[in-house]
């Protein structure tokens, strides 16, 4: 028999050995499902180089690696649909027939091509799927960059014009109406395949993804930690550095800007956007345009339309239609960001920015 | 120190201090000498000393994921898919060079403790060289001829304090 004061001794000590006990059976299986949900979702991730430019797409999901093969399979199949280059492309045969006959395409490449020329119109032409034969007269295309005489331009240029693309919504028939003539929907491709990729890859049981198509990025989700994916503006400047980083949550962003195509001749800088207007490499005071936006077509056409546009007629192109983010970046060094990313765009150390709305 | 599980009687001399201080504990091992496990409050202390210490490399290994200088980052080359060199960069990083050799001719990569680049590619477009050099995680330095793509890893997790320099995911270019 134990005495009162010696029973109430081994019940302190059995409370303390209970409180251990119970608090490593609390912490512990608390830190290991943390793990654990880690490990129920899968990732996987694919690089491939398609449409000329490198690309990477990131899924995490039950499905991630079904959905990164029918992702990588979307890419390609766009690519045979929409290349200039390729000879079995939809593209291909409206060039081939320029100046000669309809040709009837998928209701897919006519959607494409619409949208290009519906964008077309609402920023005065600064956007123009057919300057194709300026591509290559630049040597652009080929990468034997010259700079042509202003005759030779002037030669071209009568072939340039969205004006003179005709489509038949009806039939599904496209016509490029003059010989010389050709479409170029490298500026469209890209973020039209960063719409379909995320379409596709959504029909797989996934939690999120990061679709990197060339600089052109497009986020769905969260990131395994609940975190929004963070994509970062390149400086057009210095490319080791940012303009800044955005949180970004089932989106796109799309950065155009002459600092990575262009060649020197006799001390000029000559990038690879095309102003439509003059037939020559856009002169513009801006060094990049970033818009963001859920539509990722809309993205890669405004980025480019914006930056031929310049600083001005972009902002003043903002104000009319603010249903988008945008990120300019002019040649003094300056930031100018759309009031309705605010919170979303951190400006890196260092950067002078100007918000308007 | 004691032992977690240390053998209570009346001849153990290292009894427990606690047994000692208790007079009426004392008679009552001596009316019952059948050996028993007893708890002290050492043998509790003990544990919980364990258990912290068990819990400091999560503890500072946590700290140490939000300290940018002891992000420990790596270059990657790949070669159409396939890694083909890697070298640490940072503090304390040796300087290298790697040269790449194929039908497009060749393609010189270098890293020091500040980053890496692509030094030298026969690239017709020369984009790769103009990209110069990375140092953050997350950013590529792509020469399409080549298949080749030069990438910054961190090689512990990235932190995901977004505000965090080398918290990004992707480059919009």
């Amino acid at each position: 028999m134990k005495n009162p004061a010696g029973l109430q001794r081994d019940r302190i000590r059995k409370g303390m050995a209970a409180i251990v006990v119970v608090a490593f059976f609390l912490f512990f299986p608390a830190s290991c499902s943390g793990l654990k949900k880690e490990t129920d979702a899968t990732e996987a991730k694919e690089e491939i180089f398609a449409m000329n430019t490198y690309m990477r797409i990131e899924v995490r999901g039950r499905e991630a690696k079904e959905a990164v093969n029918a992702g990588v399979k979307e890419i390609y199949r766009l690519e045979n649909l929409l290349s200039r280059s390729i000879p079995e492309s939809e593209i291909f045969a409206v060039n081939s027939a320029a100046g000669e006959e309809y040709t009837t395409v998928s209701a897919e490449t006519f959607q494409v091509i619409s949208i290009s020329l519906l964008y077309s119109e609402m920023t005065d032409g600064c956007f123009d799927v057919t300057v194709a034969p300026l591509m290559d007269l630049w040597g652009f295309s080929s990468g034997d960059y010259r700079v042509p005489n202003p005759s030779e331009i002037d030669d071209v240029m009568s072939s340039v014009g969205y004006e003179m693309v005709r489509i038949e919504e009806d039939s599904g028939r496209v016509m490029l109406e003059k010989k010389g003539m050709s479409m170029d929907l490298g500026a469209v491709t890209k973020g039209y395949a960063g719409d379909r990729v995320l379409a596709v890859i959504q029909q797989y049981d996934i939690e999120s993804a990061l679709i990197n198509l060339g600089g052109n990025v497009t986020v769905f989700g969260k990131k395994k930690t609940g975190a929004p994916y963070h994509v970062a503006i390149a400086d057009p400047e210095n490319r080791g550095e940012y303009l800044g980083v955005l949180a970004a949550e089932n989106q796109s962003i799309v950065t155009s800007g002459g600092y990575e195509r262009f060649f020197e001749s006799d001390g000029k800088v000559y990038i690879h956007i095309m102003d439509p207007e003059t037939g020559r490499p856009a002169e513009t005071d801006l060094l990049s345009v970033s818009v963001i936006d859920a539509d990722g077509i809309k993205c890669d056409i405004l980025s480019t339309a914006l930056f031929v546009m310049g600083k001005d007629a972009a902002i003043g192109f903002w104000r009319e239609n603010p249903d988008f983010g945008m990120i300019l970046s002019d040649s003094s060094g300056t930031l100018f960001v759309s009031q309705n990313i605010k919170e979303e765009f951190s400006v890196a150390d260092g950067k002078s920015v100007v918000y308007f709305e | 120190m004691s032992s977690i599980l240390s053998k209570e009687n009346g001849n153990d001399g290292n009894a427990p201090k606690a047994v000692d201080r208790d007079p009426a504990g004392a008679e009552a091992r001596g009316s019952d000498f059948s050996p028993r496990l007893s708890f002290g409050v050492p043998d509790f202390l003990l544990i919980i000393v364990l258990v912290m210490a068990g819990l400091i490399p999560f503890v500072f290994g946590t700290l140490r994921a939000t300290k940018e200088s002891d992000f420990e980052k790596v270059a990657i080359l790949t070669v159409a898919g396939q890694e083909v060199w890697r070298c640490p960069v940072g503090n304390g990083s040796e300087p290298s060079e790697f040269t790449y050799s194929s039908q497009e001719g060749i393609l010189i990569v270098r890293a020091d403790k500040s980053g890496a680049w692509v030094a030298h590619s026969d690239c017709p477009d020369q984009i790769c060289v103009r990209t110069g050099k990375i140092s953050r995680a997350g950013q590529i330095s792509v020469c399409i001829p080549f298949r080749a793509v030069l990438r910054i890893e961190a090689t512990n997790p990235i932190s995901d304090a977004w505000i965090h320099p080398d918290g990004i995911d992707a480059v919009s270019e």
